[in-house]
């Protein structure tokens, strides 16, 4: 159960990946999956705790979206592709935080202001709509690109430390 | 840098939109679609990462980025007031179980608020972790055993907080270095010593505490509690220094020590350990205690030390209890004073019909009103009595009445029941909301009764963590803050039965644990009617917010008990024994003090 603690934030990661970052999902699949890692660590074969778990993880949370009454925005498929390419990701989450905040100070102005008013100020893409004067579009456009730049540059940062 | 690819450009925009707002079906296809190629998956992932770390702006492994995004957002002031204000506004209203992703939801999926589930999980392995404990069985055998002594190693953490001096925060795996000072603020953290010699130990240190290691390798409890497992052999090998000298504990022997500025306690759980006082002015005999056994020093004002005897207790210190520990020995004797009482509901988890659905039959005065399994819960039996044991299964384990209540409006009502938490966590014990499901599959509650947790940044966080809340809500809401809302003065204890009552009567809402009143509030508004009850979980249809522990003897009154009444059900339960030891032992911890309204009975 050690290795549940040591491996819990990477665990935590991944499902959050796999549940769209949505809070309540993301407890209560986080809850599942403990119980039974708790219940079946007699199964673990002793490779890969964190690989064993976020099987777990991924099952637990088709499960609970099979539960849910609310528009599935991906289909199971989608959930195995993205399950996938999570795990490589929560591998890394402390060094991949570490490159966002070098990233996010190496972004112009204009993107940092824009990234500030969404996730600092907690501002709907609406609000800043209306305080920049544009279309709620062209504000989604936006952050997307600049995602996309955060993203490039995590990934160069992570290569770098790797060279 | 390559191109930036157009269309994950569109699948970066759809997940951003997908988090705000509803998608259209092609809107659903194309972001399915994109999302199946290697490409798309990956990208996906990361930005959802990014949301993820956004939304945080923290966590627990590298707590500095936090700083680090703020200022690198601080440093961009945009219109003069939005950069420096509060990184997080609370939306006023929010519904209990948001369905939206974070738009909604990133005002209050803030940063530490995922942790709860970790730390609610970690509780539990810290529960489990002494049974993981190496096996002394398989330890090396005395001839083995090297005569050096291993620095103590720091082998577990459990939601730990740490107060460093030098910027260094413990990790699991590393050793802690003879003259290194350790202050836990909060959590379980679970040290090593004397690995490899007959004086091999696993000390489990409670937050707040501070230790230190001395020379050799001796560990000290400056303030705070500590239990201990000696795994070795022999007499006496295992040595914790304490304020009040130094604790040998024998060979499979286990101890607990609580040590602050007035009241030093050793108790014995199992074994043998011998107190060997040091301080000045104490009297130089040893003390030698056997399983059972505790010894308290309290210093007076005078200067004096007053020693006084008493019987070990493991419920004194968290990480020295089981499930299993503290019975609930309750009998028809208990049931008839319930019955005495003439509650509309009482549901006592004895045993469940043979008949579908499967159910717990009423044993109150209110027709078709079983409590229909949902799930699968667990159940224990204490002697005589069955509990239900909820919320330890990956699938649901609850509740649901059969029928609906109360029948008419009521102006007084009582829920009371007996409840054991396996952890600190939100958990709801009993819910009671309308019958009709909205659109989205959630029902609006009229009452809900819950553990609570520590709530950083969302609508609960400035309720007291680890308390219990009654909310009595009219009209029916689903909105967390609406309603009248009572939240106990001191925190619920985990693993130890407590009693648990919510009561109205007229416009006086009250809520009692352990027949004591914790919390009041002032609502006239009465309880609607046709109401649906849910013992475990949020809504009858979803297994959200389970509630994680023991509950037992749920009983329902459509008016409110008295003081003496609850008092008399709580002495048919055969608890005033243990009250009364809780009570002898608590006096002497500053933490304990009475809330205003306690000892009303």
């Amino acid at each position: 159960m050690r290795l549940l603690a040591a491996n819990s934030s990477k665990l935590m990661s991944f499902i959050r990946i796999i549940t769209m970052n949505r809070q309540d999902d993301a407890e209560e699949v986080f809850q599942r999956t403990c119980m039974v890692l708790w219940q079946k660590f007699s199964l673990f074969d002793g490779n890969n705790f964190l690989a064993w778990a976020c099987r777990i993880a991924r099952f637990e949370m088709l499960k609970h979206r099979d539960q849910e009454k609310r528009v599935k925005i991906f289909d199971d498929e989608t959930i195995e592709h993205l399950a996938s390419a999570a795990f490589p990701i929560a591998c890394q989450v402390v060094d991949r935080r570490t490159a966002l905040s070098g990233c996010v100070q190496k972004l112009p102005n204009v993107d940092t202001d824009l990234i500030s008013r969404r996730y600092y100020d907690a501002l709907s893409v609406q609000e800043i709509a209306q305080r920049l004067g544009r279309s709620t579009h062209a504000v989604y456009r936006e952050l997307s690109r600049i995602h996309g730049v955060l993203s490039r540059c995590i990934e160069r940062s992570l290569a770098e430390e790797v060279l | 840098m390559k191109p930036d690819n157009e269309e994950l450009a569109t699948l970066r925009l759809l997940i951003l939109k997908s988090q705000t707002e509803s998608l259209s079906d092609t809107e659903l296809a194309e972001l399915n679609r994109l999302t199946q190629t290697d490409a798309g998956a990956k990208e996906a992932a990361a930005l959802i990462d990014q949301l993820s770390a956004f939304s945080d702006k923290s966590s627990l492994d590298s707590p500095l980025i936090v700083k680090e995004l703020y200022e690198a957002f601080s440093d961009h002031s945009h219109d003069g007031t939005l950069a420096h204000q509060s990184p997080v506004t609370l939306a006023s209203q929010a519904s209990d179980h948001d369905s939206i992703g974070i738009g909604t939801s990133s005002k209050r999926w803030n940063r530490y608020n995922w942790l709860l589930a970790l730390l609610a999980s970690n509780i539990l392995i810290a529960t489990l972790a002494w049974s993981f404990a190496k096996d002394p069985t398989n330890g090396p055998s005395v001839a083995e055993a090297d005569v050096r002594i291993a620095a103590p190693q720091l082998v577990s953490m459990t939601a730990c907080v740490w107060r460093s001096s030098d910027d260094s925060i413990p990790t699991v795996g590393s050793s802690i270095q003879p003259g290194e000072e350790l202050n836990l603020i909060e959590g379980i953290a679970e040290i090593r010593i004397g690995e490899g010699t007959t004086g091999e130990a696993l000390v489990r240190v409670e937050g707040p505490a501070g230790i230190s290691i001395g020379s050799g390798g001796k560990l000290a409890l400056r303030h705070g509690n500590l239990t201990a497992k000696s795994l070795g052999t022999g007499s006496g090998n295992v040595i914790v220094d304490c304020s009040i000298g130094d604790v040998l504990i024998d060979g499979q022997s286990s101890i607990g020590l609580v040590s602050n500025d007035t009241v030093n306690e050793l108790h014995v759980f199992s074994g043998q350990a011998l107190l060997k006082p040091s301080q000045s002015g104490m009297s130089s005999r040893e003390v030698r205690l056997v399983e059972g056994e505790a010894v308290r020093f309290s210093s007076l004002p005078e200067g004096e030390l007053r020693v006084v005897m008493f019987e070990a207790s493991m419920s004194r210190f968290v990480s020295a209890r089981s499930s299993g520990f503290d019975p609930l020995n309750v009998g028809e004797d208990y049931a008839q004073t319930i019955l005495e009482s003439k509650p509309s509901v009482y549901w006592r988890f004895e045993e469940v019909s043979r008949d579908r659905p499967y159910r717990i039959v009423n044993q109150g005065s209110l027709p078709n009103m079983d409590a229909a399994i949902i799930g699968e819960p667990g159940w224990r039996r204490y002697g005589e009595n069955q509990v239900a044991e909820l919320g330890k299964l990956g699938s649901s384990s609850a509740f649901r009445s059969t029928g609906s209540w109360p029948s008419e409006p009521l102006d007084e009502y009582t829920v009371e029941l007996w409840v054991k938490p396996e952890l600190y966590h939100h958990g709801e014990m009993i819910c009671v909301h309308e019958n009709v499901e909205g659109e989205d599959g959630r029902y609006p509650h009229s009452i809900i009764l819950e553990t609570l947790a520590q709530h950083w940044m969302n609508d609960l966080k400035n309720l007291r963590p680890n308390a219990l809340r009654f909310v009595h809500r009219t009209p029916a809401s689903g909105v967390v803050l609406e309603g009248s809302a009572l939240v106990t003065a001191k925190p619920y204890q985990v693993r130890i039965w407590q009693h648990v009552a919510a009561i109205k009567n007229g416009d006086h809402l009250s809520l009692w644990l352990d027949g004591q009143l914790s919390a009041e509030h002032t609502d006239p508004s009465l309880l609607n009617k046709d109401m649906q009850i849910v013992i475990g979980q949020l809504y009858v249809s979803r297994g959200e917010r389970r509630f994680i522990g023991q509950i037992d003897e749920v009983a329902i009154y459509d008016r409110s008990l008295s003081p003496k009444e609850l008092r008399k059900h709580i002495e048919a339960a055969d608890r005033s024994s243990s009250s009364k030891e809780t009570k002898k032992a608590n006096p002497i911890r500053p933490q304990s003090t009475s809330p205003p309204g306690e000892d009303l009975l």
